[in-house]
């Protein structure tokens, strides 16, 4: 299941790519910026600040499942909700959206390879984004290996690595550029934070950094969240771990940013990190940031 | 950018527009003067009062100078093209909401004194009168209706008031003999005249003549700045002393010899530049391949130590400047289609040499620099993009973009433009010379002539319009001629067929309209110096008013077709909704529309409209339409030969007409409500292109450009963050991949042009609400770059509303 494709795309592997969300993530991160991605499910998401409450949306649905309160706009019964889609099809200002759309591979490919002519020029191509790939591993394999015997596209993921040990042995080859996020080292932390264990995103990284043949990029991101893992015995763990890896990688960090914060509301949901109100990094953390780790001989890069 | 540039672009900024009377006044006293000589010498006697008698001045800041006006930023009369609207408008031109002028007192008793001179005697009356007597009579009552906008789909208003123009010079030529030169091969032309066997040899007589004149003319007056430069020098600070002495030397220099270094080739370009516009009133003067003609002297002052490359930029950065402040006043509705003031100077960089190889030079570079140096709205510098352009130089010419912030440079496709230069029979080897000129047209310097000649906009969604309307024209009740009854449309090929037949129809006016303009020029305004510096003029002896001789090989007459984005959208809503899923019959449609969707059904039919396929968004089934009518269009234009030969040189591209043309036109079948903007030029309608940039150019470049020599405009706007780190400078990654953009879609895809606005949206809105601390808020417009505030308002918001593109 699909929730956006987006063309020219310039920072999530080499040249201009066209970036594929799969839905669904087996993580629940704090800071996560595409909250439409994290079920499995399509859902419904409607925009209050655009809306123009003209209530045409109420009649068209078909399961009564819209209702109109004139200064609040939209009431949604999410349960109710099956995701036809009839309300965004006749709302006049493109508020209300549903997210999650099941696309064959010919169907995503082929919209992929539109862009074909930008790709070769600029040694671009296809990167699987999500919520988390990995997560729906027969598709991804699929649309991976068509993508490559079939459009002969470069590939991309960007991926948590949090999936079973054969799931990414099986997927990891057919992609070119590899990106997995390192976000905590702790383990208790990394589960406060992300909703889960971090062991096998580690064992993962470690192992496919055994096996990974060096001309396959291998890049470790890691979102610099103040206040929740920039502390200096993060930065040390992260570093040791990097440097201890059997080939070497390319480490790159992501400032935190907000601009996911008014999905949630559109979703329905409440935004984990509202009361914390955190800034994001200025030049100079994201710099000192940076710095720490070359120090330590990690080979930092930005794209 | 030095404290010299600094000062003198301050003076230039704060220069407020104004009527300077001087050259209509001195005109206006030579031709009294000279009343019975022939035509071609009146002109030059006239060019000849006028630079004697003209207030020349050099600012003691000045490396460059040359001026058109009394002080900078003046617009000169040109009373011998049109002298209604001088008058008419006279109490209207400092009150115009935008692109204002100041007239005094005295010159507006000046316009008053001269008026009665000219009645009946201009180009513009010339026009008027033989358009009235010479158009069918079934059609003339949709002509004056306009005037000069037949039945609100072509418009032919531009010439009436304006001259030729639209021309670039031999600059290789004069750079190589200079003004003495052309005077030497025009006596050597007379000497060969053939009096006894050649019947026109009394013709050839006379204009050699007048170019003998005019360039005379041309000397004395580059004695005058030299006289002035030392003036200046007298009563200057210490230190400008010996600038302005070596301004005093090179001015000399000029009226006796060809340049010889790099600074006074650089005066010489912008003396001529200048001088173009003081002979004719013709905009679209452009300054053709900057970086290759000045190259030779940059190398040679380089190698031999006598110039460095700062030095080389700073005297850029003064012609910018200096040229950046040429005006002219158009009358208030030519004004609305070309505002913001724009000369329409292009500059043109890089490219491929004669051989085809990359001709991209450190020239190149500085010439980009200046314009993030000075950050004026013109020239226009615009770089060919060719398979062997260096990325490295797209990024900086990207970088450029960013820091001159107001979408200068643009950008042409080589390979495209060259194809559609040897279509026309041109060679391979002169197409890869081409520049363009004005906005986006394609020319080889010095040999293509003129390519205006009625410069008729063709309104494709009026067209539209009166297709549905059964041949009439709802907005003034007229019916030119029927068409079929909506009735009689079984599919969407009916439609187009119609279509096709009511284009071709506008199509042969248009042949009549250019012609009666172009032959307008040749028997009142004759331009013998213009003439004088493009080849083959002199050894064949006549004007280029006249057209003809080898040029015409060359030249081509621009026809602009615009709203190819809402026609393509109106066909494929009438396609899906009517003929294929028959949710509603033609007429009903057409009775919504007439209703301008207000009705209840109207409302929610505007509602399904919008969210169908839109032109721009890489889907095939609508972008078709694109290609079909543009296709038709060239079909139909490439038929017909205009009054001066060569080729009617068609555009997809409307420049600010979209936002008038707009007006005229009632609501269409794409969801359009009535008297709203068009499509721009050949881009998508503004706000519906929203798969981001690379669908964006996928669409625009299913259309064959290699058939429009005359350019197709396409305008896309990006935030700042598409080139800029999150704190704000330029980051070459990416530029990298801005640059692989634009040399995929003009090499790769084949596009003919793109040009962007860097420019968030809400920056736009905060300019529009305060103006005054916005004054210096550059953008893109059409061609054309111009200050955000001198825009009108709907226009202001036509360009707020395009698709922002990120990253």
């Amino acid at each position: 299941m699909v929730f956006n494709i987006q063309r020219y795309c310039i920072h999530d592997g080499p040249g201009i790519r066209t970036i594929v969300f799969l839905k669904g993530c087996p993580l629940r991160c704090l800071w996560c910026s595409n909250p439409e991605g994290m079920d499995f499910l399509p859902e419904i998401s409607y925009n209050k600040n655009i809306c123009r409450k003209c209530g045409v949306c109420v009649s068209a649905c078909p399961r009564g499942a819209l209702s109109f309160a004139q200064a609040r706009g939209i009431e949604i019964a999410r349960d109710r909700c099956d995701f036809c889609g009839a309300c965004a099809g006749v709302c006049p200002a493109d508020a209300l959206k549903i997210f999650g759309r099941s696309m064959s591979v010919t169907e995503i490919l082929d919209t992929a390879a539109k862009d074909a002519a930008f790709y070769r020029r600029s040694g671009g191509g296809l990167t699987l984004s999500g919520g988390e790939p990995l997560a729906a591993e027969n598709f991804t394999l699929a649309l991976l290996k068509a993508a490559k015997e079939d459009y002969a596209l470069d590939t991309a993921m960007e991926t948590s690595f949090c999936a079973p040990e054969q799931t990414v042995d099986r997927i990891a080859p057919w992609v070119d550029h590899l990106m997995v996020d390192i976000k905590l080292m702790d383990p208790l932390r990394h589960r406060q934070a992300a909703g889960a264990d971090n062991a096998v995103i580690l064992r993962n990284i470690r192992r496919v950094a055994a096996e990974r043949p060096a001309e396959k990029s291998f890049t470790i991101r890691f979102p610099l969240i103040p206040g929740l893992n920039d502390d200096e015995r993060n930065f040390e763990e992260m570093a040791r771990f990097i440097t201890g890896l059997d080939r070497a990688v390319a480490f790159e960090v992501l400032p935190y940013h907000e601009f996911g914060r008014g999905k949630y509301a559109n979703a329905g949901r409440a935004y984990p990190l509202a009361e914390k109100n955190i800034p994001p990094p200025g030049k100079e953390a994201v710099d000192a940031a940076e710095e720490y780790f070359r120090q330590k001989g990690v080979q930092v890069v930005h794209t | 950018m030095t404290e010299r540039v600094k000062r003198l672009r301050d003076k230039a900024l704060s220069a407020g527009p104004f009527l300077c009377r001087e050259r209509g006044k001195i005109i206006t006293e030579s031709y009294k003067a000279t009343a019975g000589e022939p035509r071609v010498i009146r002109r030059a006697l006239a060019l000849r009062d006028i630079l004697s008698k003209m207030s020349v001045f050099v600012d003691e800041d000045e490396l460059i100078v040359g001026n058109h006006a009394s002080r900078i930023n003046g617009a000169p009369l040109y009373p011998e093209f049109s002298m209604d609207f001088l008058v008419q408008e006279l109490d209207r031109f400092a009150t115009r909401p935008y692109d204002n002028f100041d007239v005094s007192e005295e010159t507006k008793q000046v316009i008053r004194d001269i008026a009665p001179f000219w009645r009946g005697q201009t180009h513009e009356d010339l026009v008027v009168s033989v358009t009235r007597r010479a158009l069918p009579e079934d059609v003339l009552p949709a002509w004056e209706e306009g005037p000069f906008r037949l039945n609100d789909i072509l418009y032919n208003g531009v010439r009436k008031s304006a001259g030729d123009g639209h021309i670039i010079p031999d600059y290789f030529r004069l750079m190589r003999i200079g003004v003495p030169g052309v005077m030497e091969e025009a006596r050597g032309a007379l000497k060969h005249l053939d009096y006894q066997y050649d019947t026109e040899a009394f013709k050839k007589k006379l204009f050699l003549e007048a170019v003998l004149i005019s360039f005379q003319a041309v000397a004395d007056w580059f004695r005058r700045f030299a006289g002035e430069a030392q003036k200046a020098a007298a009563a200057a600070q210490p230190e400008n002393v010996n600038s302005l002495n070596e301004t005093a030397r090179i001015c000399c220099s000029l009226a006796e010899r060809p340049p010889r270094n790099f600074r006074e080739a650089i005066q010489l370009t912008t003396f001529l530049h200048v001088l173009l516009h003081i002979e004719s009133n013709g905009h679209s003067i452009s300054l053709g391949r900057i970086d290759q003609y000045l190259y030779p002297f940059y190398e040679q002052d380089i190698n031999s130590g006598v110039l460095a490359s700062d030095q080389a930029l700073e005297l850029i950065d003064c012609m910018y400047i200096k040229i950046s402040k040429l005006n002219k006043a158009r009358p208030w509705p030519e004004t609305r289609n070309k505002s913001g003031a724009p000369m329409f100077m292009t500059v043109t960089l890089a490219g491929q040499t004669r051989e085809g190889a990359d001709a991209s030079n450190p020239l190149t570079k500085l010439f980009l620099t200046a314009l993030s140096d000075t950050r004026l709205p013109q020239p226009t510098p615009i770089v060919r993009v060719a398979s062997s352009t260096p990325q490295d130089l797209l990024v900086y010419a990207s970088q450029a973009l960013l820091e001159h912030g107001g979408g200068l440079p643009a950008f042409f496709s080589d390979r495209t433009i060259i194809e559609s230069l040897t279509r026309m029979g041109i060679s391979l080897q002169d197409a890869r010379e081409y520049a363009i000129g004005g906005c986006s047209e394609a020319v080889i310097p010095g040999k293509s002539l003129s390519f205006t000649g009625g410069d008729c906009y063709f309104n494709f969604v009026k067209l539209l319009e009166l297709i549905l309307h059964e041949g009439k024209n709802p907005r003034t009740g007229l019916r030119v001629r029927p068409c079929k009854a909506l009735e009689e449309y079984a599919c969407i090929e009916d439609l187009l067929a119609e279509y096709k037949k009511e284009l071709a129809y506008y199509l042969g006016l248009v042949v009549q309209l250019t012609g009666i303009t172009s032959w307008a020029d040749g028997e009142l305004n004759p331009t013998p110096f213009t003439s004088g510096i493009m080849a083959y003029r002199i050894a064949l002896g006549k004007d280029i008013s006249g057209g003809g001789g080898p040029n015409a090989a060359f030249s081509h007459t621009i026809l602009q077709g615009h709203g190819t984005g809402d026609v393509s959208n109106a066909l494929y809503a009438i396609d899906r909704l009517v003929f294929k899923n028959k949710e509603l019959t033609l007429r009903r449609f057409v009775e919504i529309l007439d209703a301008n969707w207000e009705s209840e059904q109207g409302k929610s039919l505007k509602a399904r409209v919008r969210k169908i396929p839109k032109y721009g968004n890489d889907i095939d089934e609508v972008d078709e339409y694109a290609v079909r009518v543009s296709n038709i269009f060239a079909d139909e234009a490439e038929k017909y030969t205009p009054y001066r030969g060569g080729k009617f040189g068609i555009s997809l591209q409307g420049l600010t007409a979209n936002v008038p043309e707009g007006e005229t036109t009632g609501a269409t079948p794409d969801g359009r409500i009535s008297g709203e903007a068009l499509s721009d030029n050949i881009s998508p309608h503004a706000g519906t292109d929203l798969n981001g940039p690379t669908a964006t150019l996928k669409s625009v470049s299913k259309v064959d450009h290699s058939r429009f020599v005359n350019g197709n405009i396409l305008n896309l706007r990006f935030h700042p963050s598409a080139l800029s780190t999150t704190h704000g400078d330029f980051d070459v990654l990416r530029g990298r991949r801005f640059a692989d953009m634009i040399q995929t879609y003009l090499v790769d895809l084949k596009g003919n042009q793109v040009q962007f606005n860097i420019v968030s949206a809400a920056a736009l809105r905060q300019a529009q609400a305060k103006p005054e601390e916005n004054r210096d808020l550059i953008v893109k417009v059409a061609g054309y770059s111009a200050y955000f505030a001198s825009l009108d308002k709907s226009l202001q918001d036509q360009i707020i509303e395009r698709t922002e593109h990120t990253l």
